[in-house]
């Protein structure tokens, strides 16, 4: 390594430093740095009263963002789960009373309406039209109602 | 004043303030000379200066003395030059191979250097080479620093030390013999 040296050297030789810096540098440089500091220094000082002073939030802000994140995480759950399923379960319930309200109208068995008719409390003649009406609406086809009344 | 003193006095709330303007005064031209061959200009190397001394003045009372001052200053010195230079890269468009070009461009550009042909030759061929080996040259050839005190700055082992050295002037040596 000291031959490495040695052999550098020997190229370098008479190469002095090219660097310059300006006159007196390194006398006012210790000034100039603690002038940086003291105003880094006050900057901190001014932040940290800042921050005192706001007292009760120091120890309140994470409670808030606790909070506030919650509310968030809730928000980001419920609007699309509300905003989704009603209108699913509200055509589920359309859905199944129209088909309920057509098993009512057309599934009237034969037996139902002779009890009906049968009934001795069921006297009114209305009712009773009525019910004769829908089961043969129930049963008959188009073409044997027009049968019918011709 | 004692090292050991010197420190105690760093963290102590009374001493701080004198102590640490005796560490400036003992220090600040070792450090000047390390971070201006690192960062080449001389308003560069003032803010990096600056940078180190006020990162000292922020962590002394961090500092456990497992190593010594003058390591622990040059190791804050060399990472501040480092952050400054990798700055300066992500600013501007550098091609691979071209790390070190801006380098070169700030050393002519730079009012305080004053070097003929050959120096400036000379400096060229320092900033061709790799960043790890240019800054183990600056500081064996320049600074003359141990190499276990070289390690301990450097966070690297002493045979990894000598042989980017090795390589570096083999580098230059190379460069200067062809180019001339």
């Amino acid at each position: 390594m000291g031959n490495k040296k040695k052999n550098i050297n020997k190229l370098l030789k008479g190469i002095d430093n090219p660097y310059r810096l300006p006159n007196g540098y390194f006398d006012t440089f210790s000034d100039r740095l603690m002038s940086r500091i003291e105003q880094q220094e006050n900057t901190y000082s001014k932040k940290s009263k800042r921050i005192n002073g706001l007292g009760i939030m120091k120890y309140l802000r994470p409670a808030l963002a606790m909070a506030a994140s919650f509310a968030i995480i809730f928000l980001l759950i419920y609007i699309p789960v509300s905003t989704v399923s009603p209108k699913i379960s509200h055509n589920q319930e359309q859905e199944k009373s129209i088909e309920f309200d057509y098993l009512n109208y057309y599934y009237v068995s034969s037996n139902v309406l002779v009890d009906i008719f049968e009934n001795e409390y069921i006297n009114d003649e209305y009712i009773q039209d009525e019910l004769v009406e829908a089961y043969l609406l129930a049963s008959m086809t188009e073409y044997d109602f027009y049968e019918l009344i011709e | 004043m004692q090292e050991k003193e010197l420190i105690q006095e760093l963290k102590s709330q009374n001493g701080k303030n004198q102590a640490f303007n005796t560490l400036v005064k003992k220090y600040q031209e070792k450090l000047y000379w390390h971070i201006r061959r690192i960062v080449i200009k001389h308003d560069d190397c003032d803010d990096v200066l600056q940078n180190t001394f006020i990162k000292v003045w922020n962590n002394i009372e961090n500092f456990r003395a497992e190593s010594s001052l003058y390591t622990w200053l040059f190791r804050i010195a060399t990472n501040e030059s480092l952050t400054f230079l990798a700055q300066q890269k992500r600013r501007r468009i550098v091609f691979h191979g071209e790390e070190n070009e801006f380098l070169s461009e700030n050393l002519e550009s730079d009012e305080y250097f004053d070097g003929n042909e050959i120096q400036l030759k000379l400096q060229k061929a320092i900033l061709k080479l790799p960043e790890k080996q240019r800054i183990v040259f600056n500081m064996k050839y320049f600074d003359d620093i141990k190499y276990c005190e070289m390690a301990q700055i450097l966070d690297t082992s002493e045979g990894a030390l000598k042989a980017s050295y090795h390589h570096a002037v083999k580098k230059i040596e190379d460069y200067l013999k062809n180019d001339s």
